[in-house]
């Protein structure tokens, strides 16, 4: 009994006080609490805190969160990747394209389910080819991640716009359009159970294998990772790849809610979803990050957002991007304190 | 001693970009003849007359070493502000006073930047993309988020005037605005800052290598800042250039800027990682993709082409200039293997 409190509890620390995570944990309760009080005082009721509510932020947390838990991965390399969305339009145009044209009024809906199926697996084709070419000219040319990927964002939505003409597709199935309206139990919805797949497979990946331990030394220290035998450009290619698979999947839910295609859907998601991995912990400069503390910040900013829509002021949008932008801010300036404090005692220590 | 220097010119990324824009301009007057004639010439320099003054500022800051998202951020809430105020006050003045406040205004918020990055160490990716977060929500929030078409009597005077207009077969008017002046004049005061000052070598040298212009005695921080705010000064005098040439003033109107910004200081040349770049491989990068969006309408490709056609420039234009410097490096006998990949 006193031997398993003692390893349970280790788990926690580790958790929550090595990695750091523990005051952003603190941060979404935080965030939670105090939003549903705030709305409370203003509106008298706890509308908040009713699963309703939570039921609409889980079906609105995924589409941003995916984005960011994928653009984590070239963040821990040192990189970065901009064309979030441009690969997540894509990826859904050409499924939302592809089940038009196949799909008639007098298809069974067994077979629109097939349809819809193929359209999901030729999504993340394609977003896997699209994150491929980023990972295939920045590791080749030896490019900066940042213009190349800022560049393929412009090349990849222009693919999209010129496969939709400018247009939205409209009608898309119901079974595809169930990826981002249906509900899993009745009440989990169905995209909030693919971000915690995604989450788990991520996490997984990033803790427990081979390649997230190459992952993190790349990051880290590009020529040391390079002296103790990785293949940087191959690790590089298949970091853009998957980035490439979460954006398509990302893009699925996004039209499968809206039920319409749109090549220009969500251009500010990409910004969003740097905030959400740099809030969530990840550096910018490489070698850190974990998808643990990207699900607290996708949490903390959806919190923070929701609640506001209970204030009831007009352009409440407006407020939300004052928010978030102070919330980062906040939280870098925060970082950089304590670092730095940290750094100090520790030099006193030593002498 | 001519052919060297020829040669060496020859070889720039300046030179290319002209070229590119050279054949660009004559393979679309052979597809449609129309498009040789000085209306076009001057409807390209139109349309550049506003973005280059964005991406001087933006080739400031990535020419020291960092990033800077808040191009349309600053750009809208100066021009948008500053137009707000004098129409409150009912101003019947000329352009001058929404000239400066605008840029009054870019220098406050650049100021709020520079300190974010060079006194709290916050990446300046970070630190301007919280900005820029802040900037766009605090504008559309406690400002206004309806355009303002009815603008003052001086801004529309200002707008009005025009250095020449030429017509098109169709008779249809291009004019060229005075602001033609403002922008050659940013681009002439900030060639010689650069050229023939010190803070313009500091600029250069913290660019280059952080750790050795600290060595050499720069103050870092000191010239961080002031790049910072030179560029959030020049973002708000380009959204009122903005306003002026459409005699209007809507917050909207800059949305992704900032992207397309970085993109045409890259493509002129400058490096992401810093020290490396001119001045005029940004105005040519400017003007290629205003050229670019101008030939797509002419020749009759529809506009949702462009975005297609401006990414494939740039990300040719990048793996082509990464791919040299690479070549460089091994011919410089650095072991390839041991070469660190320079991210960013």
């Amino acid at each position: 009994m006193e031997m398993n409190r003692t390893k349970k509890s280790s788990w926690l620390y580790h958790i929550f006080y090595e990695t750091k995570l523990g005051w952003l944990f603190s941060l979404m309760v935080i965030a939670y609490v105090g939003m549903g009080f705030m709305s409370f005082a203003l509106k008298g009721n706890f509308k908040y805190f009713s699963p309703n509510t939570l039921q609409t932020m889980a079906g609105q947390i995924p589409e941003v969160g995916i984005l960011a838990i994928g653009i984590i991965l070239p963040m821990i390399t040192g990189g970065i990747d901009l064309s979030m969305v441009g690969k997540a339009n894509l990826a859904g145009v050409v499924a939302a394209a592809f089940m038009t044209s196949v799909i008639t009024e007098t298809t069974p809906d067994s077979t629109q389910m097939l349809i819809a199926i193929a359209a999901i697996l030729l999504a993340l084709v394609v977003g896997a080819l699209a994150g491929l070419i980023n990972g295939i000219i920045i590791s080749k040319f030896n490019a900066p991640p940042l213009i190349v990927t800022l560049g393929s964002n412009y090349a990849f939505m222009g693919i999209a716009v010129v496969i939709t003409q400018g247009k939205s597709i409209v009608g898309l199935p119901a079974a595809f359009n169930s990826l981002g309206q249906g509900y899993t139990l009745g009440i989990i919805p169905n995209q909030f159970v693919v971000l915690a797949i995604v989450a788990t497979v991520i996490w997984f990946m990033t803790s427990k294998t081979p390649y997230g331990t190459k992952l993190f030394m790349t990051g880290s220290n590009m020529v040391a990772a390079e002296f103790s035998g990785i293949d940087i450009k191959k690790l590089l290619r298949t970091t853009y790849t998957i980035s490439g698979v979460l954006a398509a999947i990302s893009g699925c839910i996004l039209f499968g809610r809206s039920n319409q295609a749109n090549a220009d859907y969500g251009t500010t998601y990409t910004l969003q979803a740097i905030m959400i991995a740099v809030l969530g912990g990840t550096s910018p400069e490489g070698g850190e990050g974990n998808v643990l503390g990207v699900i607290f910040a996708m949490f903390t900013m959806q919190f923070l957002a929701t609640g506001m829509n209970f204030f009831q002021v007009t352009n409440v949008t407006y407020l939300k991007d004052i928010v978030w932008g102070g919330v980062l801010l906040i939280v870098m300036v925060v970082n950089y304190v304590t670092a730095l404090r940290r750094t100090k005692n520790a030099l006193k220590k030593s002498f | 001693m001519i052919g060297k220097k020829l040669s060496r010119i020859a070889k720039t990324n300046e030179f290319f970009v002209l070229l590119v824009i050279l054949v660009v301009f004559f393979t679309v007057s052979a597809i449609s003849p129309v498009f040789l004639s000085a209306y076009s010439l001057v409807s390209v320099i139109k349309t550049a007359i506003e973005p280059i003054i964005y991406a001087v500022g933006a080739y400031l800051v990535i020419l020291s070493g960092g990033i800077d998202l808040t191009v349309a951020g600053i750009g809208a809430f100066s021009m948008f502000t500053a137009t707000k105020i004098v129409f409150s006050m009912n101003y019947e003045g000329s352009a001058l006073l929404p000239y400066l406040l605008a840029i009054g205004f870019g220098a406050a918020l650049g100021m709020i930047n520079g300190l974010l990055i060079s006194r709290l160490k916050i990446q300046p990716m970070i630190a301007t993309l919280g900005m820029n977060s802040i900037i766009n929500g605090v504008m559309l929030f406690f400002i206004g988020s309806r355009e303002i078409s009815q603008v003052p009597i001086g801004i529309q005077t200002a707008g009005k005037t025009y250095v020449m207009t030429v017509y098109n077969a169709n008779g249809v008017a291009a004019p060229l605005s005075t602001t033609i002046y403002i922008t050659i004049a940013v681009v002439f005061v900030v060639y010689l800052l650069l050229r023939y000052t010190m803070l313009g070598a500091n600029i250069f040298a913290i660019g280059g290598n952080v750790e050795s212009a600290m060595r050499a005695g720069i103050d870092v921080k000191k010239t961080q800042f002031i790049v910072y705010v030179l560029a959030g000064m020049l973002y708000g005098l380009g959204g009122m250039v903005h306003t002026i040439t459409y005699v209007n003033s809507n917050p909207m109107d800059l949305l992704g800027q900032e992207m397309i910004t970085i993109a045409a200081v890259i493509i002129g040349g400058a490096r992401i990682t810093g020290g490396h770049g001119t001045l005029t491989g940004t105005v040519l990068g400017v003007l290629l993709i205003q050229l670019i969006d101008n030939c797509l309408n002419t020749v009759g490709i529809p506009s949702f082409w462009q975005r297609l056609v401006v990414g494939l420039v740039l990300l040719v234009g990048t793996s082509l200039t990464s791919y040299q410097a690479l070549k460089e490096k091994r011919r410089l006998h650095v072991e390839i293997s041991s070469a660190p990949i320079s991210m960013q």
